[in-house]
């Protein structure tokens, strides 16, 4: 009987510790979305929107928002048809990952599933069209594939050794491939080829990952918004290559 | 004397039985802590449970939940109806200019589209594709030819222009064609740097050397493996040759 009671004395103990331990976590994690938030408002704010940004409420009129939105979003792509370099554009709304070059498309693929931090969808209207209304720059790309498939092959001595040599071209089968841009105001863009929840179950392991480093580091909690899509095979490979590493991005959502 | 014997017997018999009733417990003790070796690593894949699902699945479904803030401008002003619909009037307007400027942007004069990772092109013309089909692009070769010969075997991307067309057209070898083979690098004039028949019946040039031209190797069409022109077979250079004129723009990507 005493050792039942001591036994029950340590779970109490432990689960009190562990209801501590998740309630004090899940306030910093929610916190720290309301402090993004804040410092996106913030840091993109405009101090006397005039005119149409000034009017447009997105509970009251939301059809203007949608509006506002697709105008942003072309004005995104008249700046990027300035560039030189191929741009990538991401209209979430047609579901559609467009490959440009000055204007021009010349690739599109569908995107096949999508989904974003809602924190986007609580940024205010005048500071949604000052994000979007402009291309995104990529500031760092990460993928599981080559940008460029170089094969190094030294030069034969003699006609002997040429013939020898084998040619094996490159080949876009890939099983899996994950894009990660990371974008003007600290918004991760994930593109996968393939749905399983694999990807996304690691991915989740992998910001807990951090999410703990920054508790155990006694750092501020960051949070990242996200924009994930998933598109075909072919297409992720064709986008990834073509996109050169200071890309710039139109995204509409 | 009986009594005395009786109770001495009494008294042995519950001596007898504390001692049973003692080693039960020691027994009791002994199976439960036969039993730690089982409870205790399942009390920790609990906790692990618990904390490792709090992570990755809870924290993430906390920090999607909207953040109820009242950033928009607008929101003291309530708007009536005849001001909505003015405000979004506006905006259609200003989104059919922008439209018209971002299609003006697309050629109307005839226009190709190659994919380096797909190895396929499009002809367009009047805006519509009107012929696609396989090509063969830089294979991402790296010649090492040592003492500072390296050469890349790459397809340039971005926007080009057709600079000149010919029929019959002579290649004539560049140095890396030669230590490819394995062989001495002539004279820039030699005889052996000209090969007649093996661009096909027309070339387009791109500029810079590149080219787009026929080829004798027609089973490597759609497969990366070209120096960086882009070979085609002989009924689609045709019809490329025929369409596109001097200034037309081809789109790499």
């Amino acid at each position: 009987m005493k050792a039942f009671i001591i036994r029950v004395k340590y779970y109490l103990l432990f689960s009190i510790i562990l209801v501590a331990f998740i309630g004090f976590n899940a306030y910093l994690a929610r916190q720290a979305v309301k402090i993004k938030l804040a410092e996106i408002n913030q840091s993109d704010s405009i101090p006397n929107p005039k005119g149409i940004l000034s009017s447009i409420n997105r509970d009251e009129n939301p059809e203007g928002y949608e509006l506002l939105k697709e105008k942003a979003f072309l004005e995104a792509q008249i700046e990027l048809s300035n560039s030189d370099s191929i741009t990538l554009v991401i209209d979430l709304r047609d579901s559609l990952a467009v490959l440009q070059i000055k204007g021009v498309t010349v690739y599109a693929s569908k995107i096949i599933r999508y989904s974003y931090s809602s924190l986007l969808n609580d940024i205010s209207v005048p500071v949604y069209y000052k994000i979007f209304s402009k291309p995104l720059t990529v500031h760092q790309q990460l993928s599981t594939i080559a940008k460029e498939p170089i094969v190094i092959k030294i030069a034969p001595k003699d006609t002997i050794e040429a013939a020898k040599a084998e040619i094996i071209p490159d080949s876009i089968v890939n099983e899996s491939v994950v894009l990660n841009f990371m974008v003007d105001e600290d918004i991760l863009v994930v593109i996968t080829n393939h749905e399983e929840e694999g990807s996304y179950f690691n991915q989740k392991l992998k910001w807990s990952h951090q999410f703990l480093k920054q508790l155990v580091e006694l750092k501020k909690v960051v949070y990242q918004p996200t924009i994930k899509m998933v598109i075909p095979n072919d297409d992720i490979v064709v986008i990834y290559r073509a996109l050169p590493w200071k890309a710039k991005i139109a995204i509409k959502l | 004397m009986t009594n005395t014997n009786k109770n001495l017997s009494n008294n042995e018999a519950s001596n007898n039985l504390i001692e049973v009733s003692s080693d039960a417990s020691a027994l009791n003790g002994k199976s439960s802590n036969k039993y730690l070796w089982v409870i205790i690593p399942l009390e920790i894949l609990i906790f692990i449970t618990v904390f490792v699902a709090f992570f990755v699945l809870f924290i993430p479904k906390l920090q999607e939940i909207p953040v109820k803030v009242s950033s928009d401008y607008s929101n003291s002003i309530p708007a009536d109806s005849a001001a909505i619909a003015k405000t979004n009037k506006e905006l259609q307007k200003q989104l059919k200019k922008i439209e018209s400027k971002l299609i003006n942007k697309t050629p109307k004069t005839p226009y190709l589209t190659i994919s380096t990772v797909k190895n396929e092109y499009v002809l367009y013309k009047k805006q519509k594709a009107i012929r696609y089909g396989k090509c063969s692009t830089g294979s991402y070769i790296l010649l090492d030819g040592g003492e500072k010969q390296k050469w890349i075997f790459r397809t340039p991307k971005g926007e080009f222009h057709i600079h000149n067309k010919t029929t019959g057209p002579v290649w004539k070898k560049p140095d890396w064609a030669f230590v490819e083979e394995g062989l001495p690098i002539p004279s820039p004039n030699h005889y052996s740097r000209f090969e007649y028949g093996v661009l096909g019946d027309y070339a387009l040039y791109l500029g810079q050397g590149y080219m787009l031209h026929g080829t004798l190797y027609k089973r490597f069409l759609g497969l990366a493996v070209t120096h960086g022109c882009v070979r085609l077979n002989d009924d689609d250079l045709e019809a490329i040759y025929k369409t596109l004129d001097i200034g037309s723009k081809v789109y790499i990507f």
